[in-house]
């Protein structure tokens, strides 16, 4: 019976064409009923899944139940020298404890889908292959139906594949990341947006600055509020490394290193003016939520306060 | 079903109704095997008639293979039609439900609750059954289906020869087939039935 099956699908897909044999089909569909049942079924089932496809969300994602679950990585990696890299690095840690994956209201009625994400990253599989890793809390607009136009707020990993013609846009605030087809790191929160790539290279645009161009090994950084774009090399190994559990960083503010703290380890980290203005280079590993905090303290010889919503860095010995 | 205005016959730049006539009776047997019951057959070439009557047709290339891919059409949505109707423990005798055939460009309907259900059915099945294909033939069924592209142009994207992507969108096919089948959606496949 599943040699019928394979016959039907053959002619099924012929039939799109202009030089199927509709002669041959007639006597192929007169020769058996079984041969008729089972084109009619093939035939229905892909009108089914076109017309239900053009109505609702099918090919986006994903009820997480029946979908790949990204593990955690946690605890993984321990502290690695610190100032290993040059330039300012941007690996930023932190663990997605346990990623799930993304999950889209089932009727696909408006052009738009905004997934926003909680205390857990998750994983969105675009139909041509491609997959975005969003961060936790985070949130990312689809524009369109097949994922072309994104706007970021937050963090998110992007592993896009080539495909001709096509050319990606994500939004992150003021800034505006065009791809054909690579692998990428985006941290957009308030007035600074950091890109990292780790393959391939992206377009940078934003307005009143001259379009930049990002190959792998390089990193950006720019500030919404002054206008001003910075590149530098980063380590294309640790682009995206939140997704494994830790955040890794040459030469970083403090006030980021706080910021993907706060983000990806679910607990807000402050500081004072004069702290944030310090830089941090190392990696952290995301473990309970006080350890990645815990970490930048020690290393940073500074001291950790514990308060009931979040933590605070403070100078040693000094009141704040 | 009575012819609506036999005179008024609109000019046809692709002579598809001049067509029709010299193959009518292979496009008659063709409706006839491809439904099996020779009265529906008959209604289903009188309503190709009234399509190509309302000059429906765009730009044709091949005129005698897109009158059987009309015809052919038209035997999908008749089906579809009547599986509506007849659909085991469908108490839901909608609107439309016996409307023949269903139009597939209308906008949707306010569904009743029990094609809600129905839909949610449909989507859950196809959901699982894209997500559980090899990544390939995912693709493929992508480009082909939603992007509605040409077996040649989906080779072209991905890279891979034609009969590379008839494999991929035969996989596709089956495995659909099979989880539909799976969810009473369509007849148990055959397959299922082997075992």
């Amino acid at each position: 019976m599943s040699r019928i099956l394979d016959e039907a699908i053959t002619w099924h897909l012929a039939s799109e064409h202009d030089d199927m044999d509709w002669d041959a089909f007639t006597l192929w569909l007169e020769a058996s009923p079984d041969h008729r049942a089972e084109y009619d079924a093939v035939a229905r089932g892909d009108a089914m899944l076109k017309r239900t496809g053009e109505r609702t969300n099918l090919w986006m994602a994903n009820p997480q139940a029946t979908l790949p679950i990204i593990t955690s990585s946690q605890g993984s990696k321990r502290w690695t020298r610190i100032g290993q890299r040059f330039g300012w690095g941007m690996g930023w840690a932190v663990a997605a404890a346990m990623a799930v994956l993304a999950y889209l209201p089932g009727h696909w009625t408006q052009s738009a889908q905004t997934i926003t994400t909680g205390s857990l990253s998750r994983e969105v599989a675009l139909e041509d292959g491609s997959t975005i890793t969003l961060a936790p809390h985070s949130s990312m607009t689809l524009e369109d139906r097949v994922g072309r136009r994104i706007r970021l707020d937050g963090g998110a990993y992007f592993a896009i594949r080539h495909v001709a013609g096509r050319q990606m846009e994500v939004q992150a605030g003021a800034l505006t990341i065009s791809d054909i087809g690579t692998r990428f790191d985006v941290q957009s929160q308030g007035a600074i947006i950091r890109v990292a790539v780790s393959e391939g290279q992206v377009g940078l645009r934003a307005r009143a600055m001259a379009d930049v161009t990002l190959a792998h090994g390089q990193g950006a950084l720019f500030d919404t509020s002054a206008l001003q774009l910075t590149t530098g090399p980063i380590a294309a190994d640790d682009v995206g490394s939140w997704r494994q559990g830790q955040l890794s960083y040459t030469d970083m503010q403090l006030s980021l290193v706080a910021q993907d703290v706060a983000r990806y380890g679910g607990r807000g980290l402050v500081m004072s003016d004069a702290l944030k203005a310090r830089h941090f280079s190392g990696t952290l590993v995301l473990g309970n939520g006080h350890r990645p905090a815990e970490d930048l303290a020690r290393l940073m010889g500074l001291e950790l306060v514990r308060g009931a919503d979040g933590d605070r860095l403070c100078q040693s010995g000094a009141s704040c | 079903m009575s012819p609506q205005c036999e005179g008024r016959h609109s000019a046809n730049p692709n002579g598809l109704k001049a067509l029709f006539d010299l193959h009518r009776r292979e496009l008659l047997r063709f409706l006839a095997a491809r439904c099996g019951a020779p009265d529906l057959a008959e209604d289903l070439l009188h309503d190709l008639w009234l399509k190509l009557d309302r000059g429906d047709a765009g730009p044709v290339s091949n005129g005698r293979a897109y009158l059987f891919r009309m015809a052919n059409n038209l035997v999908l949505d008749a089906a579809r039609g009547r599986s509506r109707a007849m659909r085991r423990d469908k108490e839901w005798l909608s609107a439309e439900g016996a409307a023949f055939p269903v139009p597939e460009d209308r906008p949707d309907p306010a569904c009743s609750a029990d094609e809600l259900v129905v839909l949610k059915q449909e989507v859950q099945a196809l959901r699982r059954a894209i997500e559980t294909l090899p990544q390939g033939a995912r693709r493929a069924l992508w480009l082909y289906r939603m992007e509605e592209r040409g077996q040649a142009d989906v080779a072209r994207v991905m890279g891979i020869s034609r009969s590379g992507v008839e494999k991929h969108l035969t996989v596709a096919m089956r495995h659909l087939r099979k989880i539909l089948g799976e969810a009473e959606l369509l007849p148990p496949s055959p397959e299922e039935q082997d075992q």
